[in-house]
């Protein structure tokens, strides 16, 4: 290694010169104070996000649209039910009414059966 | 069958050899629902023969040999059921009932009986209104029968509704009168009370002389359902209420220019569904539009398009029930190619000249009103509407050959 004398006011020329192209230590000190603000900053900002989508996940299943959906099919389902149920009671009932008209109509057959000598209706017009 | 009547309710049982399914007068096939109906603000006292003709309108698809009344009958009675239906009526043993000297009009407030309405301004109307059947669960909830009700009351006139739950004794093909003349089963009821000698019917050209709707598509002159030499005609005819056509010498062109011309013209609705007008998107207003299209000489204003069901049959090649009428409006509305009517078009070589003779009054119609309101319609029909030359009543009387 070779060392130059460098008289004292050049050194202190260039030093200054070459300390002036840096940022101070003060600056610095300050700069990653204000880094270190801002870190804390988002990191509260993310706390609060963080918060809120847990909130927003923990609310969707719970009323939402998701509840309406579940609640629409519901509806639909025993809707589409009871007008099946309402279909097939009315035409249950067709046979019902049919039937009773046909068992009627036994019944007054067997009754004139039973009493040959009853007038039998109509056919006694001369 | 084997009739019952409780004041205005009425049941019939079937004979041994009565059936579910029966036909009506027209051959329609059709299935009974139920064996008992009722008519609301009739009279319990009316003469048997009107209850025996009343019950017949409903009961007579399934009855096949005799039919037992509850109470006896006229023998001119008994003699028509025998003669026109080959059906054994008893018993027998009541006067014959006196015609009365009133027509009255069986109003539904379509454009056919508000003509009919038209020619007999002074008579009273009588209006048959659907009611729900209590044991038959109702599954077509769109007829509005309220509204027809309403409109009806709206004229003015001299007016017995007649609520009943008739048309469902009728299963298949759906609710509906048994036989057609049951819309008159009221009106029977009530007749001696309003002492009636004649009922008018709106039933037009087609239906009367041309076969019309779901029938037979030829010239009819004795036309069983409404020719007075007919079965139905001479039965009311025996029971004193005349079936009286004021519009059945004319079409439906002529019958909706008399009834959209008339007092009554806000009163008209020929839709059973609508409320607060017609619905336009029935099959029936589609038909009703093409002709009120080509009276007022405009372009159809239907919402209809081509892809409805409604407007299928008209994809479909004749024959269509009214076809007379299809044929006036193809020959008459401006712009019928671009409709749904379009295809029906390409079917018929149809002009204005080739079917005027539907603007004029076909004169036999007038000829077998009774003389009693005769000459009251044939001034009204030369006054407002004119009779046929006789060419055009050859076109009547050689439809469908």
């Amino acid at each position: 290694m070779m060392r130059v004398l460098v008289p004292a006011r050049l050194r202190q020329a260039v030093r200054t010169w070459f300390d002036a192209r840096y940022i101070s230590i003060a600056d610095h000190r300050q700069d990653i104070r204000d880094a270190l603000w801002e870190v804390q900053t988002l990191r509260r900002e993310m706390a609060t996000l963080q918060a809120e989508v847990e909130r927003l996940r923990k609310a969707k299943p719970a009323a939402a649209p998701g509840a309406d959906r579940a609640k629409l099919d519901e509806t639909r389902r025993l809707a589409q039910d009871t007008q099946r149920l309402a279909q097939e009671t009315a035409k249950a009932m067709d046979g019902v009414l049919q039937n009773e008209v046909l068992v009627w109509q036994a019944i007054d057959d067997l009754r004139d059966r039973t009493a040959p000598s009853a007038p039998s209706g109509a056919a006694e017009r001369s | 069958m084997r009739v019952t009547w409780s004041g205005g309710s009425l049941t019939f049982r079937l004979d041994p050899e009565d059936e579910i399914t029966g036909h009506a007068s027209d051959g329609h096939p059709v299935k009974l629902a139920i064996n008992s109906c009722s008519l609301s603000g009739v009279p319990d006292d009316a003469h048997p023969d009107l209850f025996a003709v009343a019950a017949w309108t409903v009961a007579a698809p399934w009855t096949r040999r005799r039919i037992t009344f509850d109470r006896a009958v006229s023998a001119e009675v008994a003699a028509v059921l025998h003669d026109g239906w080959g059906i054994e009526a008893g018993p027998v043993g009541a006067e014959p009932r006196r015609a009365g000297s009133t027509l009255a009009i069986s109003y539904s407030g379509g454009a056919d009986s508000v003509a009919a309405a038209t020619v007999y301004p002074d008579a009273p109307f009588v209006h048959f209104r659907r009611v729900p059947h209590p044991r038959v669960p109702n599954r077509w909830p769109h007829y509005r029968s309220d509204v027809l009700a309403k409109l009806a009351r709206g004229t003015g006139r001299d007016l017995t509704i007649v609520e009943s739950d008739l048309e469902y004794t009728l299963a298949e093909p759906r609710p509906g009168y048994p036989e057609h003349q049951a819309v008159a089963a009221g009106a029977l009821l009530s007749a001696d009370r309003l002492d009636l000698g004649g009922l008018g019917f709106g039933y037009e050209m087609g239906s009367r002389w041309l076969g019309g709707g779901r029938y037979l598509l030829r010239y009819t002159p004795d036309n069983d359902l409404w020719a007075p030499h007919g079965k139905w005609g001479r039965l009311f005819a025996a029971v004193g209420v005349h079936i009286v056509l004021p519009v059945g010498g004319v079409s439906e062109a002529v019958t909706m220019r008399l009834a959209l011309g008339s007092d009554l013209k806000d009163h008209v609705r020929w839709c059973l569904r609508g409320t607060d007008g017609p619905c336009r998107t029935c099959g029936k207003c589609l038909y009703k539009e093409l002709i009120q299209a080509a009276i007022e000489r405009r372009p159809l204003d239907t919402p209809i398009t081509a892809d409805r069901p409604v407007a299928r049959k008209w994809m479909r090649p004749p024959p269509y029930g009214g076809q007379e009428m299809i044929q006036y409006g193809l020959a008459r509305v401006p712009g019928i190619e671009n409709t749904v009517f379009g295809t029906a078009l390409t079917y018929f070589d149809v002009t204005e000249e080739s079917t005027s003779w539907l603007d004029h009054c076909y004169p036999r119609a007038i000829d077998e009103i009774p003389e009693p309101w005769r000459a009251e319609a044939a001034a009204f029909m030369a006054a407002h509407v004119g009779f046929m030359t006789d060419d055009e009543v050859r076109q009547v009387e050689t439809w469908g050959s």
